[in-house]
């Protein structure tokens, strides 16, 4: 770990958990200060066990986490200053949005109790909807009125897992400024989430995990240039791969060609709006018939392990 | 701790399980009414000691108590709800506490009532021993409660851990093993209401005394209470 933990909020160190041998966080540590953090990576890549352990909702196989200095596990009386919304999306659905923010509120020992659950309501702008049940609210709404109950006690640190799943563009957007409203305040924010693009809207910093470890952490920005510059993979069908291989190679933007067993030619380009300039030109000037043009790595995983590793798959 | 514990009531009163445990709950009263419409030559002391022993201490009672004491945690393990208990800043057991006492409510209380009136109707209004039979069916239902409830936060497999208790171990074993009986909270809820009422249970043979019966169901009460409130301190939460 390298900065100063005593100002961190929540610091993770060298903690790993497994499940009967199968290893879902290795070796992580890092440290989050106050402000927005992403917590990112593709799904299976360990963000809610990691976030589960910080919370103190499972056991660390290995290594400690501290909040606010402290440990976390066995230390209920840390949830005072913690709001935890989880990736379920279950609910007591017999409960109206109201009593539910209510019943939060009232296990925080919140003292103004109705002037905390009509704020936190209004922030998630569910006033309209909060005498309905739980089960008629829409899979949006229910996300929104979970983060009013996590959010009721006004709480420095908020663990968020991926609170956007759901929610339709509107409320995504509405969501996004809260999280960032609430960044700006001061708190505490971790988000996870396994869209990148969705990260840019609020996170200042990321902590990337793919399979259970940390792979990358910094600037959003850094990371998205790492992400412009990384090389793409393509494969073209076409009536003769040979001499289009040869035509693209005095394309600048190929970095490689190559022509596979399958007679199918796979391009590496660090700069794909020239290759799609580019390619169909070549192909009119050589005669050549293009059938398919197919991204390779293109996949959320690739982009993960590019980022991870440094290397196009 | 009243906002869990009526919320676990309201979950528990609210699953369909309520209609089934309101069918066993009616039936002491059925056969209390039964007793005297059908002109029965056996004795009512001993019509009533069955139908206590038999059908509601050995039967209802623990069947009732394993669908509701399961369920406390269960239900919220099952859903994915518990965090939303845990991840507050309250000592383990003022979560504990209002988990047990609710079934106790929705499912030992409605028992107890039905054992006091089936025993009040048969034996023509003998309310001492009626009123003993309702506290020492609600002693037992606090006892099961205490298993039942810790089970279902343990195991997922807690209502085949509480069958196998109830008609295995209870049933079957402790009926011919003395030495077993005293781990059997039906043979404390029968010495309980034996002790009570000095009359009620005289046609069965108790063997254990009414000092016996308290002991065991304090110390299964506050030993299971003790395991539950230490679980849920440890537990990985789902």
């Amino acid at each position: 770990m390298s900065g100063n933990g005593a100002q961190s909020t929540i610091v993770v160190d060298s903690v790993s958990r497994w499940f009967a041998g199968v290893v879902a966080v290795s070796d992580v540590s890092l440290m989050v200060e106050p402000g927005v953090t992403a917590l990112l990576g593709p799904n299976g890549a360990g963000k809610t066990t990691l976030l589960r352990a910080i919370a103190g909702l499972i056991a660390t196989s290995q290594g400690t986490v501290r909040i606010f200095g402290e440990p976390v596990r066995g230390n209920p009386g840390l949830y005072r200053r913690l709001g935890y919304m989880t990736e379920h999306e279950s609910v007591y659905d017999f409960l109206t949005g109201r009593q539910f923010v209510e019943l939060n509120a009232r296990l925080q020992g919140v003292e103004d109790l109705r002037g905390a659950v009509e704020r936190a309501i209004e922030t998630v702008d569910l006033v309209d909807a909060q005498n309905r049940r739980l089960r008629e609210y829409s899979r949006g709404m229910r996300q929104r009125m979970r983060l009013a109950a996590t959010l009721v006690h006004d709480p420095p640190l908020l663990l968020l897992d991926e609170p956007l799943s759901g929610t339709d563009p509107a409320q995504r957007l509405h969501l996004q400024d809260v999280i960032r409203r609430f960044g700006a305040e001061g708190r505490t924010i971790v988000v996870s989430s396994h869209i990148l693009e969705e990260v840019d809207k609020f996170a200042d910093r990321i902590h990337l995990m793919v399979s259970g470890k940390l792979a990358a952490s910094g600037d959003y920005r850094a990371i998205r240039q790492q992400l412009n510059d990384r090389p793409f993979l393509v494969r073209i069908d076409s009536s003769d791969a040979r001499a289009l291989a040869a035509g693209l190679l005095t394309v600048e933007a190929v970095e490689s060609v190559e022509v596979d067993r399958e007679g199918h030619l796979r391009v590496r380009s660090v700069d794909v709006a020239a290759l799609q300039r580019s390619l169909p030109a070549v192909a009119a000037r050589l005669d050549i018939r293009l059938f398919r043009v197919e991204p390779l790595d293109d996949s959320l995983e690739s982009v993960f392990e590019y980022l991870a590793t440094g290397s196009a798959t | 701790m009243t906002a869990i514990f009526t919320l676990t009531a309201r979950q528990l009163a609210g699953s369909r399980r309520i209609w089934l445990v309101l069918a066993l709950v009616a039936l002491p009263l059925l056969a209390g009414v039964l007793f005297h419409v059908a002109d029965s030559t056996t004795p009512s002391t001993e019509f009533a000691d069955e139908i206590t022993a038999t059908l509601v201490a050995s039967g209802i009672l623990p069947l009732v108590m394993l669908l509701f004491a399961t369920s406390a945690f269960g239900n919220e393990l099952g859903d994915q709800t518990l965090g939303y208990l845990v991840l507050k800043p309250l000592p383990r057991w003022r979560i504990a506490v209002p988990k047990l006492a609710a079934p106790l409510l929705v499912g030992g209380v409605p028992v107890a009532v039905s054992g006091f009136v089936a025993v009040a109707v048969i034996e023509d209004g003998d309310i001492a021993g009626a009123a003993a039979t309702g506290v020492g069916l609600l002693i037992g239902a606090a006892a099961y409660a205490a298993i039942f409830t810790w089970a279902g936060l343990a195991t997922r497999h807690a209502l085949i851990f509480g069958l196998v208790y109830v008609f295995i171990w209870e049933a079957v074993l402790a009926a011919y093993l003395d030495g077993i009986r005293f781990l059997s909270v039906r043979q404390f809820t029968l010495a309980l209401i034996g002790g009570l009422d000095g009359e009620r249970l005289d046609t069965l043979d108790l063997s254990l005394g009414a000092s016996a019966g308290a002991i065991g169901a304090t110390v299964a009460i506050l030993g299971f209470s003790a395991l539950t409130v230490r679980k849920l301190a440890r537990i990985d939460v789902p």
